[in-house]
């Protein structure tokens, strides 16, 4: 497979950024992916939270799948939120765990942090806190996470066995990763491996 | 590669039933690190081509 040089990793993270901060200003209609509270009830997310978050956090939620069906968060626990978008998925953890537990969210987005931020401010949640960060470089101590989930991020990451890494590293022993995601069902032809353009799409 | 970075008990759990391309599939998958694992790595690679 044709290798990532350090500018096939600039352009890849540049698209991802630029895809990213349309969709944190108006992900309705800008994308394909499940979106807004009707992509939520297509994923089978708990009823309770329609009840808990606000109408216009919900209508921010963008994912591929709902990683909370893969096992119990539960309350106490430490939650890890990679590549968090505009922390729809950090919001349920963080009712999940509740005031004993906590939540971090990291993207590398600014603007889908800020509007992760927005929607914090919109609850009353307390245990929750957003760093911008890659996945690959997690600026997070060793063993502190019980849990991590992604929703539609790995798929994007250029190194993935270096993210795949850093999650461990962060998790406690036992702890979980609970992962939705896309994955090709083909081998791809040579011309859209090489097609950098291709990554965000 | 979740087995590369130490990961055990991987699992694809279900499908997620959307599809983003006719070449895609939406998976769940659940990986768990082990009770007994190290938690720093001495070998994080630096290798540009691993994905």
């Amino acid at each position: 497979m044709k290798s990532i040089t350090a500018e096939d990793r600039r352009r890849i993270e540049e698209g991802i950024r630029q895809k990213y901060t349309k969709v944190a200003k108006s992900p309705e209609g800008n994308f394909r992916y499940p979106t807004g509270e009707a992509g939520l009830k297509g994923q089978n997310y708990s009823p309770e939270i329609f009840i808990k978050l606000p109408k216009d956090i919900l209508a921010s939620y963008c994912g591929v799948g709902n990683p909370f069906t893969l096992g119990p968060i539960n309350k106490g626990e430490a939650v890890l939120d990679l590549s968090c978008g505009a922390g729809v998925d950090t919001l349920i953890a963080a009712i999940m765990v509740g005031r004993r537990g906590r939540v971090v969210g990291i993207d590398f987005t600014p603007e889908m942090l800020e509007r992760a931020t927005e929607n914090l401010r919109k609850t009353s949640l307390d245990n929750v806190t957003f760093r911008e960060a890659s996945a690959e470089d997690l600026p997070l101590p060793d063993a502190s996470f019980d849990a991590a989930i992604s929703n539609g991020v790995f798929n994007l990451i250029p190194n993935k066995l270096k993210a795949l890494k850093e999650v461990f590293r962060v998790l406690k022993p036992l702890g979980r990763l609970m992962i939705a995601d896309q994955v090709l069902t083909v081998e791809p032809s040579e011309g859209i491996r090489s097609m950098v353009e291709n990554w965000a799409r | 590669m979740a087995n590369e970075a130490g990961f055990v008990e991987g699992e694809l759990v279900k499908d997620t039933g959307f599809n983003s391309s006719p070449v895609t599939k939406g998976v769940l998958l659940r990986f768990r690190k082990p009770k007994d694992a190290q938690t720093k790595l001495a070998n994080i690679s630096s290798n540009p081509t691993e994905r």
